[in-house]
Order: structure tokens, then sequence, then C-alpha cells
């Protein structure tokens, strides 16, 4: 019981703790499943050959392990668009409209997010990014196409 | 044919005359949606981007790049401005459209 309460107070209370990013990051809810699961943890540990400090360390461990594997920011990257599809984008856009064209994607895909879930804004993402591929291939061949035109006729005034 | 320096496609009259409908607050994302609501079709970011970088090197359009907000993940906003010789573009070429509307109309009696 006196075990219990230490270890609540420790991930709960006491900011010191490594489950202070725990208490940050998670909901209440999550927090809830992750106490059961330390405490059938500490149940297993209980009948083992284990002395308590080393219980209690384990029982740390986990902790920060799962401070470090569930926090806010991960939350946040987790909502992000895709990155592959970002990464197209990426390749094809001239270097000043980078930041701009994904600024107004992301804007959009944060609206969507919000009114229906992740699987939906990643769809649109997609297809942003598909029905962006031609307008812009075009755009970079057409620029391609011009530059060797240039150079036919530099070719052809050189040779003259 | 060589199309003439002030020829302006389709798709972007649409886009000046969406850049025109938001005044101060054009860029990308607002000019987007209102040509999604008045034209009733899809528009991708891509098109609309090349859209907008062809009419800046013909001239017709001026851009300038905002502040970096938080909801767009510390990426700027690009805002866009029809120029005033533009809007007289776009009034001639309404204008003409009307005249043909016209001659359509009596060659139609």
């Amino acid at each position: 019981m006196k075990d219990e309460l230490r270890l609540k107070n420790m991930s709960l209370d006491n900011p010191k703790e490594p489950s202070d990013k725990v208490q940050q990051g998670l909901r209440k809810d999550r927090l809830d499943v992750l106490m059961e699961s330390l405490m059938d943890t500490r149940l297993l540990l209980g009948s083992s050959s284990l002395n308590r400090r080393k219980h209690l360390s384990f029982v740390n461990w986990v902790l920060r392990a799962a401070a470090v594997t569930i926090t806010p920011e991960d939350e946040k990257s987790s909502q992000r668009p895709p990155l592959n599809a970002e990464f197209v984008l990426y390749l094809l856009l001239r270097k000043e409209e980078r930041d701009v064209v994904i600024g107004d994607l992301i804007e959009c895909y944060d609206q969507i997010l919000r009114r229906f879930d992740k699987r939906h804004a990643d769809i649109w993402f997609y297809k942003q990014v598909i029905g962006s591929l031609f307008p812009l291939i075009r755009r970079a061949l057409l620029r391609i196409g011009a530059l060797v035109w240039v150079g036919q006729i530099l070719r052809r005034l050189i040779s003259y | 044919m060589k199309k003439p320096s002030n020829y302006i496609g389709e798709f972007e009259e649409l886009v000046l005359l969406a850049i025109l409908s938001q005044g101060e607050n054009a860029y990308g994302v607002t000019i987007r949606q209102a040509l999604e609501e008045a034209t009733d079709r899809s528009i991708t970011i891509g098109s609309l981007y090349t859209t907008l970088s062809r009419l800046e090197e013909k001239g017709l359009v001026q851009s300038w790049v905002g502040e970096p907000t938080a909801e767009r993940g510390g990426r700027a906003k690009r805002h866009y401005k029809v120029k005033g010789s533009t809007q007289c573009l776009l009034r001639e070429v309404q204008a003409a459209r009307q005249r043909l509307i016209g001659l359509e109309s009596i060659g139609g009696i």
C-alpha cells in the first residue's frame, strides 16, 4: 500500500521525478492505463526475488521510457502530413516557393484534421500532391525545353 | 499565332479575380478557396502556384512574404495583389467579352 502511494505520488505529483513529462504529455485516461500496467508489473516483480529498491528502479525506468515515447511533441509529429508526399513537393517546387506552398498545405491539412480525422487529412494531402505533379513537372520541362532551345541558337551563332 | 504580351488565359483571369475578391487577405489558401467556391471545381495547390508565378513573371501581380505563423508550422504566407494596370486589362477583357456576347445575340436573331 505504501509502495502504491509512493508510486502514484512519483508519477503524478512530484515534478522532479521523470514522470513529470508523462504528466505533461499524457491525457488522464492514458495515464491511468499506464499506472494500471505498472501496478501489474509491480505485482509480478513482488513475487520474484528482486528486492524493493530494484523493483522501484525498474518502475522508474518504465516511467522514463514512457515519458520518452509519449510526449506532446510526438503526438504533434504524428499529426503531421505524410512526409514522403511533402518530400515530392519539396523536390518539384522552386526554392522560394517551398515554404509558402507547404505552409498553405499544412494550414488546410490542420483544418481537415480538426473537422474529420488523420486518414481523411492524409488522403486530401496525397490528392493535392498527385494533382500538383502535372503542372509542376510541365513547368520544369518547359524551362528545360527553353534552355535547350536557347542553347541550340547559341551553338548555331557560335558556329557561323 | 503569337500571343500578345498582355494575353491572359481563362484560369489566369479567374485567379486575378479571386485575388481581387480577397483584397488584403489574398494568399494561397484564401485564393484557392475562393476559386473552388466560385467555379465549383477542385483546384490543386500546384496548379494555383504555377499560375501565380506565371502572372508574377508577366508583371500582372505583385507578391510579398508575410510573417511566419504557428498554425502553418512556422512557415510564412505569400500575399498577392493585383496591379492597377492589370485591373484595366481585366476590364478590357470583360468589355471584349460583353461585345462578343452582344454580337452573338445579334447573330442568333
